[in-house]
């Protein structure tokens, strides 16, 4: 799908799938397309081009959504109303009756909103806002969760309880595609990662398969003038992905440039190197 | 459809008892019921410009705009949406009209059969002026409220005779003959209580009209 604002392509070509029980992390700089992206699924985009199905019907219907459940950042609810009414009258866009008090009140605890149940939702601070934005989506049950930045301005406990949610929710058929900066989150909760830049899908792959790469981190007694070819230079030394080398290759070509090497240890790609060094590659084609 | 309708009673409810609204609404009829000597007028101001009102505070603030976008996430459409906002904008119109046309015919209950001639011809210029000022805050804020509440209040009294005689044939006389020709007015809405079919067709006309031309804005503005 492909989408213009004027003359910036906001969203350049890409192509995505969710299958039920994913949690796909949508990751990137600022302006990357992210948010335009999660609009045109959630319908709130026309795209320019290009076709977007959400379980077989059109984004926007309202079968797609039933099915899709939007949680935009900086989410605006009706001001005068308080948390448990903006459920309620969420809830009543669903279903009527004793079904309708239920859904709501599922989606109260869901978002662990009870404490703040009878405060104006124009009051709330931000985390709460981002948690009434994630029970609206979850809402009625449906299956394919969009959240955007839902995570930003939460605390640690918060962050890491609805990190669980997520999990829980993907376990039961629930396929969830989430936009964060996070990436510490993100590579705890995705089995999949997009990394989008410039409106394009610049690296995409299982989140296992991006941070199975090795990295070869070395302490040195003195910052190295010049780093030797394929070492990038760090606050305490340098560091260096291993691929198919080994520790002592890298070790004997620090050695061989006259680096006294203290400490050496090897660690996982973080998702974080992996955003980094994505964005480095598209910036040099 | 008609459910998701309903829906949107509640943020009336909650408007008339959290916000100003209730208080305004108040002055407005105890302020109309005081100084308005006839009871047609009597109706029609009340309902028209408590239409007005209702609108401005459950559809035309920034807040309540800017909320549409998450509600149009949910399985509503933008008409559902529209004819709820404009149902309970008339329902607290009408409530405000019959709040005023009690008080006006007090314990006696004297021109009663007047009064309640007055009365559905009040109620049907408030739904028709929710349906225009419905429209008219999604295309341009509450700042075109502002205007529709001056224009009820003053302008939408005299008909296009009384415009021409004042303004002459130029073009502004023109320009504003048109527009109180067009719009809901006091004018023309007087005749609803006689039962003057035109009248009647033409409140029916902008009910109808402006809930559509308001859910084909909001159409277009939460998917651009």
């Amino acid at each position: 799908m492909t989408r213009r604002f004027g003359a910036l392509r906001a969203v350049a070509g890409v192509s995505l799938s969710l299958v039920p029980g994913e949690i796909v992390g949508l990751v990137g700089p600022n302006g990357a397309g992210k948010t335009t992206l999660l609009r045109l699924l959630a319908g709130t985009l026309r795209p320019d081009g290009g076709s977007i199905t959400v379980a077989g019907h059109p984004p926007g219907t309202s079968a797609a959504r039933r099915t899709l459940g939007f949680a935009p950042d900086g989410a605006v609810f009706p001001p005068t109303l308080t948390v448990r009414e903006v459920l309620d009258y969420y809830a009543r866009l669903h279903t009527a009756g004793p079904q309708r008090r239920a859904l709501a009140a599922a989606a109260l605890e869901l978002g662990a909103l009870d404490e703040v149940s009878g405060r104006r939702a124009a009051s709330l601070s931000r985390g709460y806002v981002q948690r009434l934005a994630f029970a609206q989506a979850a809402l009625g049950g449906r299956q394919i969760l969009l959240l955007d930045e839902t995570l930003a301005g939460l605390d640690p406990a918060q962050r890491r309880r609805l990190c669980d949610q997520l999990v829980t929710l993907a376990a039961t058929g629930v396929a969830v595609l989430l936009s964060s900066h996070d990436l510490a989150a993100v590579e705890r909760v995705a089995a999949r990662v997009l990394i989008l830049a410039r409106g394009r899908v610049v690296r995409e792959g299982a989140t296992a398969v991006l941070l199975r790469e090795r990295v070869l981190e070395i302490v040195l007694d003195a910052p190295p003038r010049r780093p030797p070819p394929g070492f990038r230079v760090t606050a305490f030394g340098l560091e260096t992905d291993l691929g198919g080398g080994t520790v002592e290759a890298a070790l004997a070509l620090c050695r061989a440039h006259r680096l006294a090497v203290r400490a050496s240890r090897v660690r996982l790609k973080s998702l974080e190197d992996v955003v980094l060094e994505s964005l480095d590659d598209d910036a040099a084609r | 459809m008609l459910r998701c309708a309903l829906a949107e009673w509640q943020l009336a409810r909650t408007r008339l008892v959290r916000s100003r609204l209730g208080l305004w609404l108040l002055l407005l009829v105890g302020g109309l019921v005081l100084v308005a000597r006839h009871p047609v007028i009597l109706a029609l101001d009340t309902g028209m410009l408590a239409a007005v009102l209702a609108v401005a505070f459950t559809a035309g603030a920034d807040s309540d705009r800017a909320a549409l976008a998450l509600t149009l996430t949910h399985p509503t459409t933008p008409l559902a949406v529209a004819l709820g906002r404009w149902l309970a904008a008339s329902a607290v119109a009408g409530l405000c009209v019959g709040i005023a046309c009690a008080a006006r015919a007090g314990p006696g209950g004297a021109e009663a059969a007047a009064l309640f001639h007055a009365a559905a011809g009040g109620l049907a210029a408030a739904a028709a002026m929710a349906a225009c000022a419905l429209a008219a805050v999604w295309v341009g804020g509450n700042a075109l409220a502002g205007a529709l509440f001056l224009y009820v209040f003053v302008l939408s009294h005299f008909g296009p005779p009384a415009i021409d005689a004042v303004l002459g044939n130029g073009a502004v006389g023109w320009i504003v003959g048109a527009v109180v020709s067009v719009l809901p007015g006091v004018w023309r809405y007087a005749k609803l209580a006689g039962g003057d079919s035109g009248a009647w067709a033409h409140a029916a006309a902008w009910a109808a009209g402006g809930v559509s031309v308001a859910a084909l804005v909001l159409a277009r503005w939460v998917r651009r």
